[in-house]
């Protein structure tokens, strides 16, 4: 009796073990997608990572694969291109301060609008 | 509100006036500038095969200039004639970028061999610790190890020119 709970036992541990391995590797594949359609292919400018078939984009995809499954965050990994080929390989800029204006550019024109728009409704009521 | 209405004129205005100033500029941004500029050279992962000296003999001692190349790589041929021509001049360290060293070695039996250094990349991670785009490109570093200019794609002799002359007034 004793035994067979040990099998059951493990085999319920090798049975979790592949659950948790295969949400692992779903989570990789997730991330690495979600990171490559983020990142530009500097050689196909128009294609993202995800995309292109390009040399450099493929040797770019394995790092990225491998960085991933160091357990590095998205963050790190972008940082480790960006340092490599500046901010020109994200498709989304940097929220930073020489990127601020365009950052802040719709809420700005959004105000602005607002504005004479109100101007303009007020106006016509006097 | 006189003024006011004046603001779509004004703002088409100077909107005009950007555009037209970012498309005749549009020449300077033509360059692919390296975001390595003006820091040290990274170190390369690489495979030493044939020189006079090493990296890191002259890494902060002297200025060199590093080449990477493919035997694979058409431009990289045409290119080649001007590496030769001022390899007396100039301390070339060539890389070859995803290739065997056997095409290498022939590549630079056919066309000669500009290089004081030749080493191998052979997966192309140093050439990506570099930012590089693809080959040839060739960086040119001063004598305290910094890098100073890339050029992405092939060399011509003027350009060769311009590059050494420029970098020596700065």
């Amino acid at each position: 009796m004793n035994l067979l709970k040990i099998f059951m036992a493990f085999i319920i541990c090798v049975y979790t073990k592949n659950i948790l391995s295969d949400q692992k590797n779903i989570n990789y594949e997730k991330r690495f997608i979600e990171l490559s359609s983020e990142l530009r292919c500097l050689v196909c400018q128009n294609q993202s990572l995800l995309e292109s078939d390009s040399d450099l984009a493929n040797d770019l995809k394995e790092i990225i694969y491998e960085k991933i499954n160091e357990g590095q965050s998205n963050y790190q990994i972008k940082n480790f291109l960006v340092k490599r080929y500046g901010e020109f390989i994200l498709f989304k800029p940097l929220f930073n301060k020489s990127n601020l204006l365009l950052w802040a550019a719709p809420l700005i024109s959004f105000i602005l609008i607002v504005f004479i728009a109100m101007r303009k409704i007020n106006y016509k009521e006097k | 509100m006189k003024y006011l209405k004046l603001f779509p004129i004004i703002f088409f205005f100077i909107l005009s006036y950007f555009l037209f100033w970012k498309i005749t500029n549009i020449q300077n941004t033509k360059e692919l500038q390296s975001v390595l500029l003006n820091q040290d050279l990274p170190n390369l992962k690489l495979e030493y095969v044939t020189g006079k000296f090493t990296l890191n003999n002259l890494l902060g001692k002297k200025a060199f200039i590093i080449n990477f190349f493919a035997s694979w790589c058409a431009p990289c041929r045409v290119e080649h004639a001007v590496l030769q021509k001022y390899s007396k001049d100039h301390i070339i360290i060539g890389v070859a970028y995803k290739d065997d060293i056997n095409s290498v070695k022939k590549f630079l039996k056919d066309l000669g061999n500009p290089y004081d250094i030749l080493m191998l990349d052979l997966n192309g991670r140093a050439a990506i610790d570099l930012g590089l785009y693809g080959v040839p490109e060739t960086y040119f570093i001063n004598n305290k190890g910094k890098i100073k200019y890339r050029q992405v794609g092939p060399l011509t002799v003027k350009k060769f020119q311009n590059i050494i002359k420029s970098l020596k007034v700065n």
